[in-house]
């Protein structure tokens, strides 16, 4: 597949992303994904202009939150109730087992993060779906270049244990 | 660099330039917003650890392979057929129409917004049949009363269009 031209990757691509390809043709497409860096490329780029033809419809279109149907508000609900009461749990569980468990030195703060951010996830996944759909809010994209807390806290605690476990090993 | 490991400053900025890219991958791959946070996340750790080991002029390709891996982890650990998966990446249906301000930027919207603009009036309802209102291409076929061959024409032909002012890559 080496040989297809940036139009008919992109077709591929579409297609993939589409759900479109089925049997032999899906599998020579994925083999592909594993080593060709362009149909990387091609698959990324289908997503996000298939996500960018859905904001500006969104945009033509206006109020696409008050045509939903009762039923949708309804499961809207439901689910942030749901993914409310997994985040109360985790964090119950995540209490109960540092009261069960002795301190650790190297990795609570890692830990910490990871439940924090897991949290924040739940928060911005209720937010993003209960939140308007139709207008663009041009500081919604402020800070799309920002590099996410979870990375930097994920990034220095690992480097912090290691510099930890070394000074161990070297005591 | 002498701990083996990449600086956190470094894979900051690996992830300021290539962060938005390697998650609409992962969505297209994984069709899973949760799930392909969760590989990015991985795709980074692992960057973390190793990225030192592969060649600045190519680390682009490196993260999109080390992302691929990560979501054929995840796809397995998950027990996912992808074949037997319908859903769309990109999700048109209503009930799920949030678009991930982590894979989208405001410049990409203008873009398509402009490409959409030159299309013709007979692409764009296929477009926006397909893309935002998830029919099948049979049906859009149906529903317009041309031939499917048709509606597969305007629509590669659209996405060209769409595709190019998007940016080539």
């Amino acid at each position: 597949m080496n040989h297809l031209s940036p139009a008919d990757l992109d077709w591929l691509a579409f297609q993939y992303v589409a759900g479109e390809l089925q049997g032999p043709e899906l599998e020579v497409f994925e083999q592909l994904l594993a080593t060709d860096d362009r149909a990387c490329a091609a698959v990324a780029q289908a997503v996000q202009l298939g996500q960018a033809v859905i904001r500006c419809e969104q945009q033509d279109n206006h109020v696409v939150t008050d045509r939903r149907p009762a039923p949708y508000r309804l499961r809207l609900w439901r689910s942030a109730l749901t993914v409310a009461g997994s985040a109360l749990s985790v964090a119950v569980l995540v209490s109960w087992l540092n009261l069960q468990s002795p301190p650790r030195e190297l990795a609570s703060g890692r830990d910490t993060a990871l439940a924090a951010l897991w949290v924040q996830n739940a928060d911005d996944e209720i937010a993003q779906e209960a939140g308007p759909a139709v207008s663009i809010d041009a500081n919604e994209f402020e800070d799309e270049d920002a590099v996410p807390a979870w990375l930097l806290a994920a990034v220095t605690e690992e480097q912090a244990a290691d510099a930890d476990r070394e000074r161990v090993m070297q005591d | 660099m002498d701990s083996g490991q990449l600086d956190p400053a470094d894979v900051a900025q690996l992830y300021a330039r290539h962060g938005a890219e390697l998650k609409a991958f992962l969505m297209g791959v994984l069709r899973n917003a949760d799930w392909a946070t969760e590989a990015l996340q991985s795709t980074f750790v692992k960057a973390a650890e190793s990225g030192h080991t592969a060649d600045p002029q190519t680390i682009k390709g490196w993260l999109f392979r080390v992302a691929y891996n990560e979501a054929m982890l995840l796809r397995r650990r998950q027990s996912v057929d992808h074949r037997a998966t319908r859903k769309i990446a990109w999700q048109a249906n209503p009930e799920s129409a949030a678009v991930d301000s982590e894979v989208l930027r405001q410049e990409d919207v203008e873009r398509v917004q402009r490409g959409l603009e030159t299309l013709s009036p007979e692409q764009r309802t296929v477009v926006r049949l397909r893309i935002y209102e998830d029919k099948t291409f049979a049906e859009i076929a149906e529903e317009l009363g041309v031939p499917l061959g048709t509606v597969v024409t305007r629509m590669r032909a659209a996405l060209q269009k769409l595709n190019r002012e998007l940016g080539d890559h």
